[in-house]
Protein backbone atom coordinates (compact mmCIF):
# COMPACT_ATOMS: atom_id res chain seq x y z
CA UNK A 1 0.00 0.00 0.00
CA UNK A 2 1.11 3.67 -0.88
CA UNK A 3 1.98 5.83 2.10
CA UNK A 4 2.13 8.90 -0.15
CA UNK A 5 -0.26 11.57 1.68
CA UNK A 6 -2.68 12.39 -0.93
CA UNK A 7 -3.04 9.10 -1.82
CA UNK A 8 -3.95 7.67 1.24
CA UNK A 9 -6.60 10.77 1.80
CA UNK A 10 -7.64 9.61 -1.72
CA UNK A 11 -8.53 6.49 -1.27
CA UNK A 12 -10.26 7.07 2.60
CA UNK A 13 -12.38 8.97 0.87
CA UNK A 14 -13.13 6.52 -1.26
CA UNK A 15 -14.36 4.51 1.89
CA UNK A 16 -11.04 2.73 1.86
CA UNK A 17 -10.85 2.78 6.39
CA UNK A 18 -7.37 0.95 5.49
CA UNK A 19 -5.64 3.62 4.02
CA UNK A 20 -6.63 6.11 7.17
CA UNK A 21 -5.51 3.63 8.88
CA UNK A 22 -1.84 3.63 7.23
CA UNK A 23 -2.23 7.09 7.96
CA UNK A 24 -3.33 7.17 11.50
CA UNK A 25 -0.21 4.80 12.18
CA UNK A 26 2.45 7.09 10.27
CA UNK A 27 1.40 10.16 12.26
CA UNK A 28 0.29 8.92 15.43
CA UNK A 29 3.58 8.65 17.38
CA UNK A 30 4.54 12.18 16.10
CA UNK A 31 1.28 13.84 16.78
CA UNK A 32 1.09 12.08 20.57
CA UNK A 33 5.16 13.22 21.46
CA UNK A 34 4.11 16.60 20.68
CA UNK A 35 0.69 16.72 22.52
CA UNK A 36 2.31 15.25 25.52
CA UNK A 37 5.29 18.04 25.10
CA UNK A 38 2.59 20.37 24.56
CA UNK A 39 1.09 20.17 28.38
CA UNK A 40 -1.01 17.56 28.82
CA UNK A 41 -0.40 14.68 30.21
CA UNK A 42 0.11 11.04 27.91
CA UNK A 43 -3.34 10.05 28.61
CA UNK A 44 -4.55 13.14 27.87
CA UNK A 45 -2.64 13.18 25.21
CA UNK A 46 -3.92 9.91 23.74
CA UNK A 47 -7.51 11.58 24.17
CA UNK A 48 -6.55 14.56 22.38
CA UNK A 49 -4.84 12.80 19.51
CA UNK A 50 -7.69 10.18 18.82
CA UNK A 51 -10.28 13.11 18.96
CA UNK A 52 -8.00 14.88 16.23
CA UNK A 53 -7.81 12.16 14.29
CA UNK A 54 -11.02 11.39 14.50
CA UNK A 55 -12.33 15.19 13.72
CA UNK A 56 -9.59 14.68 10.51
CA UNK A 57 -11.57 11.92 9.55
CA UNK A 58 -15.18 13.36 9.66
CA UNK A 59 -13.22 16.92 8.23
CA UNK A 60 -11.26 15.04 5.37
CA UNK A 61 -13.55 16.01 2.34
CA UNK A 62 -12.84 19.88 3.30
CA UNK A 63 -8.88 19.38 3.52
CA UNK A 64 -7.97 21.63 0.58
CA UNK A 65 -4.53 20.64 0.28
CA UNK A 66 -3.19 24.16 0.52
CA UNK A 67 -0.37 22.53 3.41
CA UNK A 68 0.36 19.44 4.93
CA UNK A 69 -1.93 16.67 5.84
CA UNK A 70 0.07 16.49 9.37
CA UNK A 71 -0.24 20.58 9.62
CA UNK A 72 -3.92 20.29 9.06
CA UNK A 73 -3.84 17.28 11.54
CA UNK A 74 -1.84 19.40 14.03
CA UNK A 75 -3.75 22.08 13.98
CA UNK A 76 -6.97 20.12 14.89
CA UNK A 77 -5.24 18.71 17.71
CA UNK A 78 -3.90 21.65 18.96
CA UNK A 79 -6.96 23.12 19.21
CA UNK A 80 -8.49 20.53 20.55
CA UNK A 81 -5.91 20.43 23.58
CA UNK A 82 -6.21 24.58 24.01
CA UNK A 83 -9.47 23.53 24.59
CA UNK A 84 -9.21 20.68 26.91
CA UNK A 85 -6.98 22.83 29.09
CA UNK A 86 -8.35 25.46 29.26
CA UNK A 87 -11.59 23.96 30.60
CA UNK A 88 -9.52 22.82 33.46
CA UNK A 89 -7.24 25.64 33.68
CA UNK A 90 -5.12 25.37 37.12
CA UNK A 91 -4.36 21.68 37.37
CA UNK A 92 -0.83 20.97 38.89
CA UNK A 93 1.52 19.83 35.95
CA UNK A 94 4.14 18.31 38.07
CA UNK A 95 2.64 14.87 37.67
CA UNK A 96 2.46 15.48 34.11
CA UNK A 97 6.16 15.88 33.61
CA UNK A 98 7.02 12.85 35.56
CA UNK A 99 4.66 10.97 34.02
CA UNK A 100 5.59 12.48 30.48
CA UNK A 101 9.64 11.10 30.77
CA UNK A 102 8.44 8.77 27.22
CA UNK A 103 9.76 5.63 26.32
CA UNK A 104 12.43 5.73 23.86
CA UNK A 105 14.15 2.65 22.52
CA UNK A 106 17.01 1.76 24.38
CA UNK A 107 20.00 2.57 23.16
CA UNK A 108 22.37 -0.01 23.56
CA UNK A 109 25.56 1.86 23.15
CA UNK A 110 24.86 3.17 26.27
CA UNK A 111 25.03 2.14 30.05
CA UNK A 112 21.49 1.70 32.44
CA UNK A 113 23.17 4.15 34.55
CA UNK A 114 23.86 6.37 31.85
CA UNK A 115 20.22 5.92 30.65
CA UNK A 116 18.76 7.01 33.96
CA UNK A 117 20.61 10.48 34.38
CA UNK A 118 19.30 11.02 30.46
CA UNK A 119 15.81 10.46 31.36
CA UNK A 120 16.31 12.22 35.03
CA UNK A 121 17.38 15.22 32.78
CA UNK A 122 14.40 14.52 30.40
CA UNK A 123 11.86 14.77 33.41
CA UNK A 124 13.80 18.00 34.44
CA UNK A 125 13.13 19.43 30.84
CA UNK A 126 9.71 18.88 30.66
CA UNK A 127 9.30 20.34 34.25
CA UNK A 128 11.02 23.13 32.99
CA UNK A 129 8.70 23.12 30.01
CA UNK A 130 5.58 22.63 32.33
CA UNK A 131 6.23 26.02 33.87
CA UNK A 132 5.74 27.45 31.14
CA UNK A 133 2.55 29.81 30.13
CA UNK A 134 0.67 28.01 27.52
CA UNK A 135 1.31 30.78 24.79
CA UNK A 136 5.30 29.82 25.08
CA UNK A 137 5.21 26.49 25.32
CA UNK A 138 3.11 25.67 22.18
CA UNK A 139 5.43 28.25 20.33
CA UNK A 140 8.49 25.88 21.44
CA UNK A 141 7.49 22.64 21.04
CA UNK A 142 6.50 23.27 17.94
CA UNK A 143 9.65 24.56 16.99
CA UNK A 144 12.05 22.41 19.01
CA UNK A 145 9.75 18.69 18.73
CA UNK A 146 7.95 19.32 15.75
CA UNK A 147 10.84 21.00 13.43
CA UNK A 148 8.16 23.91 12.07
CA UNK A 149 9.38 26.83 10.22
CA UNK A 150 8.03 30.27 11.45
CA UNK A 151 5.61 30.72 8.68
CA UNK A 152 4.15 26.64 9.41
CA UNK A 153 3.93 27.74 13.61
CA UNK A 154 2.35 31.21 12.78
CA UNK A 155 -0.61 28.74 10.34
CA UNK A 156 -1.31 26.51 12.63
CA UNK A 157 -1.70 29.19 15.80
CA UNK A 158 -3.19 31.85 13.49
CA UNK A 159 0.04 34.34 14.41
CA UNK A 160 1.53 37.02 12.54
CA UNK A 161 5.20 35.37 11.80
CA UNK A 162 6.73 38.24 13.89
CA UNK A 163 4.98 37.31 16.83
CA UNK A 164 6.23 33.82 16.44
CA UNK A 165 9.79 35.10 16.48
CA UNK A 166 9.45 37.22 19.57
CA UNK A 167 7.40 34.74 21.13
CA UNK A 168 9.66 31.65 20.54
CA UNK A 169 13.18 34.11 22.02
CA UNK A 170 11.15 35.10 25.48
CA UNK A 171 10.01 30.85 25.29
CA UNK A 172 13.59 30.35 25.48
CA UNK A 173 14.52 32.67 28.12
CA UNK A 174 11.91 31.83 29.98
CA UNK A 175 12.73 27.85 29.97
CA UNK A 176 16.31 28.85 30.39
CA UNK A 177 14.75 30.46 34.00
CA UNK A 178 12.74 27.92 34.72
CA UNK A 179 15.31 25.11 34.09
CA UNK A 180 17.99 27.16 36.75
CA UNK A 181 14.92 26.58 38.92
CA UNK A 182 14.50 23.40 38.93
CA UNK A 183 18.23 22.50 39.37
CA UNK A 184 18.11 25.15 42.13
CA UNK A 185 14.88 23.04 43.57
CA UNK A 186 16.51 19.64 43.43
CA UNK A 187 20.22 20.66 45.16
CA UNK A 188 18.18 22.29 47.49
CA UNK A 189 16.14 19.07 48.05
CA UNK A 190 19.00 16.35 47.19
CA UNK A 191 20.26 13.94 50.62
CA UNK A 192 22.89 16.40 51.87
CA UNK A 193 21.88 19.68 50.62
CA UNK A 194 23.86 21.92 48.55
CA UNK A 195 27.31 21.17 47.69
CA UNK A 196 30.00 23.65 46.68
CA UNK B 1 23.58 56.19 14.11
CA UNK B 2 22.93 52.29 14.10
CA UNK B 3 19.44 50.11 15.66
CA UNK B 4 19.80 48.80 18.57
CA UNK B 5 20.54 45.06 18.01
CA UNK B 6 17.51 42.96 19.47
CA UNK B 7 18.34 39.57 21.34
CA UNK B 8 15.53 37.89 19.04
CA UNK B 9 17.69 37.70 16.12
CA UNK B 10 19.87 35.42 18.16
CA UNK B 11 16.84 33.11 17.92
CA UNK B 12 15.64 33.18 14.67
CA UNK B 13 19.48 33.32 13.23
CA UNK B 14 19.77 29.98 15.26
CA UNK B 15 16.63 28.60 13.52
CA UNK B 16 17.83 29.39 10.52
CA UNK B 17 14.92 32.01 9.71
CA UNK B 18 16.19 35.37 8.53
CA UNK B 19 16.80 37.44 5.52
CA UNK B 20 19.63 37.97 4.02
CA UNK B 21 20.31 40.88 5.77
CA UNK B 22 19.05 39.99 8.73
CA UNK B 23 21.84 37.70 8.81
CA UNK B 24 24.54 39.85 8.05
CA UNK B 25 23.29 42.17 10.85
CA UNK B 26 23.52 39.15 13.36
CA UNK B 27 27.08 37.37 12.08
CA UNK B 28 28.37 41.44 12.75
CA UNK B 29 26.76 41.67 16.30
CA UNK B 30 28.49 38.18 16.91
CA UNK B 31 31.67 39.04 15.58
CA UNK B 32 31.79 42.10 17.67
CA UNK B 33 30.25 40.94 21.09
CA UNK B 34 31.12 37.96 23.23
CA UNK B 35 28.28 38.15 25.29
CA UNK B 36 26.15 37.85 22.20
CA UNK B 37 28.24 35.09 21.15
CA UNK B 38 27.31 33.35 24.89
CA UNK B 39 23.89 33.91 24.42
CA UNK B 40 23.60 32.18 21.10
CA UNK B 41 25.64 29.00 22.77
CA UNK B 42 22.81 28.81 25.19
CA UNK B 43 20.04 28.96 23.51
CA UNK B 44 21.84 26.56 20.60
CA UNK B 45 22.22 24.33 23.90
CA UNK B 46 18.98 25.09 25.65
CA UNK B 47 16.80 23.65 21.90
CA UNK B 48 19.09 20.65 22.38
CA UNK B 49 17.60 19.85 25.43
CA UNK B 50 14.38 20.50 24.17
CA UNK B 51 14.55 18.08 20.86
CA UNK B 52 16.26 15.35 22.72
CA UNK B 53 13.31 15.27 25.00
CA UNK B 54 12.25 11.33 24.14
CA UNK B 55 9.03 10.59 21.74
CA UNK B 56 6.59 8.85 22.66
CA UNK B 57 5.00 5.77 21.03
CA UNK B 58 1.29 4.98 20.82
CA UNK B 59 0.25 1.95 22.02
CA UNK B 60 0.11 -0.85 19.24
CA UNK B 61 -3.77 -0.78 19.06
CA UNK B 62 -4.12 3.08 18.50
CA UNK B 63 -4.95 3.05 14.92
CA UNK B 64 -7.42 0.43 15.29
CA UNK B 65 -9.20 1.93 18.13
CA UNK B 66 -8.85 5.61 16.14
CA UNK B 67 -10.08 3.80 12.94
CA UNK B 68 -12.92 1.73 14.84
CA UNK B 69 -14.20 5.05 16.91
CA UNK B 70 -13.75 7.41 13.16
CA UNK B 71 -15.88 4.78 11.20
CA UNK B 72 -18.64 4.81 14.40
CA UNK B 73 -18.72 8.88 14.33
CA UNK B 74 -19.39 8.37 10.72
CA UNK B 75 -22.10 6.08 10.90
CA UNK B 76 -23.81 8.78 13.85
CA UNK B 77 -22.67 6.15 16.79
CA UNK B 78 -21.35 8.74 18.96
CA UNK B 79 -21.00 7.24 22.48
CA UNK B 80 -18.36 5.24 20.48
CA UNK B 81 -16.48 8.44 19.11
CA UNK B 82 -16.76 9.71 22.48
CA UNK B 83 -15.70 7.02 24.78
CA UNK B 84 -13.18 8.30 27.14
CA UNK B 85 -9.64 6.61 27.35
CA UNK B 86 -10.28 4.63 29.70
CA UNK B 87 -13.14 2.61 28.35
CA UNK B 88 -11.66 1.89 25.56
CA UNK B 89 -8.00 1.45 27.97
CA UNK B 90 -9.91 -1.76 28.76
CA UNK B 91 -10.69 -2.42 25.23
CA UNK B 92 -6.83 -2.47 24.97
CA UNK B 93 -6.04 -4.54 27.58
CA UNK B 94 -8.82 -7.12 26.57
CA UNK B 95 -7.65 -6.60 23.02
CA UNK B 96 -3.72 -7.52 24.25
CA UNK B 97 -4.78 -10.82 26.02
CA UNK B 98 -6.31 -12.07 22.85
CA UNK B 99 -3.84 -10.83 20.53
CA UNK B 100 -1.16 -13.11 22.48
CA UNK B 101 -3.58 -15.72 22.43
CA UNK B 102 -3.43 -14.99 18.62
CA UNK B 103 0.03 -14.98 18.63
CA UNK B 104 0.82 -18.53 20.12
CA UNK B 105 -1.96 -19.30 16.90
CA UNK B 106 -0.17 -17.80 14.42
CA UNK B 107 2.82 -19.98 15.78
CA UNK B 108 1.48 -23.12 15.88
CA UNK B 109 -0.67 -22.26 12.04
CA UNK B 110 2.34 -20.12 10.76
CA UNK B 111 1.23 -20.78 6.83
CA UNK B 112 -1.88 -20.20 7.26
CA UNK B 113 -2.43 -17.35 4.93
CA UNK B 114 -2.91 -14.19 6.30
CA UNK B 115 -4.59 -12.85 8.62
CA UNK B 116 -5.60 -9.57 10.26
CA UNK B 117 -5.49 -10.79 14.17
CA UNK B 118 -1.79 -10.43 15.11
CA UNK B 119 0.18 -7.63 14.81
CA UNK B 120 3.46 -7.47 15.48
CA UNK B 121 3.82 -7.13 19.17
CA UNK B 122 6.87 -5.09 21.22
CA UNK B 123 8.53 -7.18 23.38
CA UNK B 124 7.20 -4.96 26.02
CA UNK B 125 3.48 -5.83 25.03
CA UNK B 126 4.17 -9.57 24.93
CA UNK B 127 5.73 -9.50 28.30
CA UNK B 128 2.50 -7.66 29.96
CA UNK B 129 0.24 -9.90 27.11
CA UNK B 130 2.00 -12.82 28.71
CA UNK B 131 1.31 -11.50 32.58
CA UNK B 132 -2.34 -10.57 31.66
CA UNK B 133 -3.57 -14.09 30.86
CA UNK B 134 -2.83 -14.73 34.36
CA UNK B 135 -3.66 -12.10 36.25
CA UNK B 136 -4.68 -13.10 40.02
CA UNK B 137 -7.98 -13.87 41.27
CA UNK B 138 -9.32 -11.75 44.40
CA UNK B 139 -7.63 -14.05 46.89
CA UNK B 140 -4.30 -14.70 45.00
CA UNK B 141 -1.04 -12.79 43.49
CA UNK B 142 0.59 -13.20 40.86
CA UNK B 143 5.00 -13.29 40.87
CA UNK B 144 6.73 -11.26 38.55
CA UNK B 145 10.11 -11.71 37.26
CA UNK B 146 12.30 -8.86 36.02
CA UNK B 147 15.49 -9.40 34.78
CA UNK B 148 17.92 -6.31 34.21
CA UNK B 149 21.04 -5.84 32.81
CA UNK B 150 23.79 -7.06 35.30
CA UNK B 151 26.18 -4.25 36.92
CA UNK B 152 23.09 -1.63 37.12
CA UNK B 153 20.72 -1.10 40.62
CA UNK B 154 17.53 -1.41 39.46
CA UNK B 155 16.10 0.55 42.87
CA UNK B 156 16.57 3.70 41.39
CA UNK B 157 14.32 2.09 38.02
CA UNK B 158 11.73 1.41 40.09
CA UNK B 159 11.17 4.43 42.16
CA UNK B 160 11.07 6.16 38.64
CA UNK B 161 8.84 3.73 37.27
CA UNK B 162 6.10 3.64 40.49
CA UNK B 163 6.54 7.14 40.11
CA UNK B 164 5.81 7.39 36.67
CA UNK B 165 2.67 5.51 36.60
CA UNK B 166 1.05 7.30 39.91
CA UNK B 167 2.12 4.33 42.55
CA UNK B 168 2.37 5.71 45.80
CA UNK B 169 5.22 3.50 47.65
CA UNK B 170 4.21 2.61 51.59
CA UNK B 171 6.81 2.47 53.91
CA UNK B 172 8.57 -1.19 54.14
CA UNK B 173 7.76 -1.44 57.38
CA UNK B 174 4.05 -1.32 56.81
CA UNK B 175 2.75 -4.48 58.35
CA UNK B 176 -1.14 -4.32 57.32
CA UNK B 177 -0.70 -3.42 53.45
CA UNK B 178 -0.72 -7.36 52.94
CA UNK B 179 2.45 -7.63 50.81
CA UNK B 180 4.52 -9.52 53.82
CA UNK B 181 1.58 -12.02 53.58
CA UNK B 182 2.15 -12.96 49.91
CA UNK B 183 5.85 -12.91 50.70
CA UNK B 184 5.62 -15.71 53.00
CA UNK B 185 3.00 -17.12 50.78
CA UNK B 186 5.35 -17.49 47.92
CA UNK B 187 8.33 -18.17 50.07
CA UNK B 188 6.16 -21.21 51.24
CA UNK B 189 5.24 -22.09 48.20
CA UNK B 190 8.78 -22.39 46.54
CA UNK B 191 9.71 -24.26 49.36
CA UNK B 192 6.96 -26.42 48.80
CA UNK B 193 8.18 -27.08 45.50
CA UNK B 194 11.83 -28.09 46.05
CA UNK B 195 10.91 -29.46 49.82
CA UNK B 196 12.57 -27.74 52.09
CA UNK B 197 12.25 -27.31 55.67
CA UNK B 198 12.58 -23.94 57.25
CA UNK B 199 16.54 -23.89 58.70
CA UNK B 200 17.91 -26.66 56.65
CA UNK B 201 19.91 -25.93 54.26
CA UNK B 202 18.42 -27.36 50.61
CA UNK B 203 21.15 -28.06 47.74
CA UNK B 204 17.87 -28.36 45.39
CA UNK B 205 16.59 -25.49 46.54
CA UNK B 206 19.94 -23.31 46.36
CA UNK B 207 20.77 -24.99 42.76
CA UNK B 208 17.65 -24.66 41.07
CA UNK B 209 17.21 -20.45 42.30
CA UNK B 210 18.59 -17.69 42.20
CA UNK B 211 19.10 -14.23 44.28
CA UNK B 212 16.65 -11.25 43.54
CA UNK B 213 18.25 -7.40 43.65
CA UNK B 214 14.81 -6.32 44.58
CA UNK B 215 11.21 -7.54 45.76
CA UNK B 216 8.23 -4.92 45.63
CA UNK B 217 4.93 -5.51 45.73
CA UNK B 218 2.25 -3.64 44.21
CA UNK B 219 -1.59 -3.34 44.60
CA UNK B 220 -3.17 -1.49 41.80
CA UNK B 221 -5.44 -1.68 38.71
CA UNK B 222 -4.39 -3.61 36.22
CA UNK B 223 -3.72 -0.37 34.10
CA UNK B 224 -1.39 0.92 37.19
CA UNK B 225 0.88 -2.75 36.86
CA UNK B 226 0.91 -2.34 33.41
CA UNK B 227 2.09 1.34 33.13
CA UNK B 228 5.08 0.56 35.99
CA UNK B 229 5.82 -2.35 34.23
CA UNK B 230 6.66 -0.73 30.87
CA UNK B 231 8.07 2.19 32.27
CA UNK B 232 10.49 -0.15 34.72
CA UNK B 233 11.44 -2.24 31.11
CA UNK B 234 11.64 0.64 29.28
CA UNK B 235 14.26 2.29 31.74
CA UNK B 236 15.92 -0.49 32.50
CA UNK B 237 16.65 -3.60 29.88
CA UNK B 238 18.02 -3.61 26.83
CA UNK B 239 16.28 -6.85 26.48
CA UNK B 240 13.04 -6.81 28.12
CA UNK B 241 12.31 -10.01 29.94
CA UNK B 242 9.28 -10.15 32.44
CA UNK B 243 7.38 -12.81 32.90
CA UNK B 244 4.99 -14.20 35.53
CA UNK B 245 6.69 -17.09 37.58
CA UNK B 246 3.09 -18.29 39.75
CA UNK B 247 -0.08 -17.49 40.63
CA UNK B 248 -0.20 -18.21 44.61
CA UNK B 249 -2.94 -18.16 46.95
CA UNK B 250 -3.21 -15.50 49.27
CA UNK B 251 -5.71 -13.89 51.14
CA UNK B 252 -6.65 -10.15 51.34
CA UNK B 253 -6.22 -8.64 54.95
CA UNK B 254 -9.23 -7.62 56.44
CA UNK B 255 -10.03 -5.57 59.84
CA UNK B 256 -12.27 -7.01 61.71
CA UNK B 257 -15.18 -4.21 63.04
CA UNK B 258 -14.33 -1.59 60.17
CA UNK B 259 -17.71 -0.65 58.94
CA UNK B 260 -17.31 2.78 58.18
CA UNK B 261 -14.48 6.16 59.02
CA UNK B 262 -10.70 5.54 59.26
CA UNK B 263 -8.35 4.23 61.29
CA UNK B 264 -5.82 7.00 63.33
CA UNK B 265 -3.40 7.97 60.89
CA UNK B 266 -3.45 8.94 57.22
CA UNK B 267 -3.13 5.91 55.61
CA UNK B 268 -6.16 3.71 54.30
CA UNK B 269 -6.81 0.79 56.34
CA UNK B 270 -6.59 -2.41 53.53
CA UNK B 271 -9.93 -3.62 52.75
CA UNK B 272 -11.46 0.37 53.73
CA UNK B 273 -13.03 1.62 50.59
CA UNK B 274 -9.91 4.32 50.55
CA UNK B 275 -7.68 1.48 50.47
CA UNK B 276 -9.43 0.17 47.76
CA UNK B 277 -9.27 2.92 45.64
CA UNK B 278 -5.30 3.83 46.67
CA UNK B 279 -2.60 2.38 44.45
CA UNK B 280 0.30 1.45 46.64
CA UNK B 281 3.63 -0.06 46.57
CA UNK B 282 5.64 -1.70 49.54
CA UNK B 283 9.29 -2.58 49.49
CA UNK B 284 10.28 -6.25 50.88
CA UNK B 285 13.43 -7.10 52.22
CA UNK B 286 15.51 -8.53 48.69
CA UNK B 287 17.62 -11.38 49.99
CA UNK B 288 14.19 -12.95 51.27
CA UNK B 289 13.69 -13.96 48.22
CA UNK B 290 14.95 -16.08 45.57
CA UNK B 291 13.35 -16.59 41.85
CA UNK B 292 13.36 -20.03 40.22
CA UNK B 293 16.06 -20.55 37.58
CA UNK B 294 14.20 -21.85 34.51
CA UNK B 295 10.18 -21.46 35.67
CA UNK B 296 7.45 -21.46 33.54
CA UNK B 297 4.42 -20.14 35.52
CA UNK B 298 2.91 -22.74 37.70
CA UNK B 299 -0.63 -22.23 36.17
CA UNK B 300 -1.91 -22.75 32.79
CA UNK B 301 -2.74 -19.69 30.76
CA UNK B 302 -6.03 -18.92 30.93
CA UNK B 303 -8.10 -18.82 28.03
CA UNK B 304 -8.26 -15.47 26.97
CA UNK B 305 -11.06 -12.90 28.25
CA UNK B 306 -11.96 -9.45 28.35
CA UNK B 307 -9.98 -7.78 31.05
CA UNK B 308 -11.21 -5.05 32.38
CA UNK B 309 -8.35 -2.52 33.09
CA UNK B 310 -9.65 -1.38 36.35
CA UNK B 311 -9.41 -4.88 37.37
CA UNK B 312 -7.46 -4.54 41.11
CA UNK B 313 -4.65 -7.29 41.54
CA UNK B 314 -1.65 -8.28 43.56
CA UNK B 315 1.57 -8.14 42.12
CA UNK B 316 4.82 -9.41 43.54
CA UNK B 317 8.06 -7.63 41.58
CA UNK B 318 10.97 -9.82 41.69
CA UNK B 319 13.66 -8.54 40.15
CA UNK B 320 17.08 -10.64 39.13
CA UNK B 321 20.10 -9.57 37.39
CA UNK B 322 21.16 -11.08 34.14
CA UNK B 323 24.27 -13.30 34.43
Amino acid sequence: MTTDDPQLIEATLRGDSAAYSTLVRKYQDRLLTALVHVGGSREEAEDVAQEAFVQAYLKLATFAGGSSFYTWLYRIAFNAAISRRRKRRGEASLDQSREASGSEPADDSESADERLLRRERAVQVRQALSQLAEEFRSVLVLREVEGCDYDTIAEILDLPVGTVRSRLHRARLQLKEQLLEVLAEKTRTAPGGTKD
Amino acid sequence: MTREFSDELLSAYLDDQLTAAERAEVEAHLAADPAARQMLDELRALSGEVRSLPAHRAGSDFANRVVAAALAAKGQQPQVAAAPRRAWLAATVAALAATAAAIAIVVWQPFAGETNIAQPLSPIDQALASIAEQLPGQDEAIIVRVRVPAGMNPSQAVDLALASAGIQQRSPADTASGAIEVGAAYRKHLGEKFAAQPGVPNPALTAGTAPVVDAVFIEATWEHVAAALTELMATTATLPEVSPLATIAAARPTRAGQTGGEAEGTEPLPGSAAAASAEFAQRLPAIMYRVEKSAAADRPAAPATAIDAQRRVRVLVLIETLP
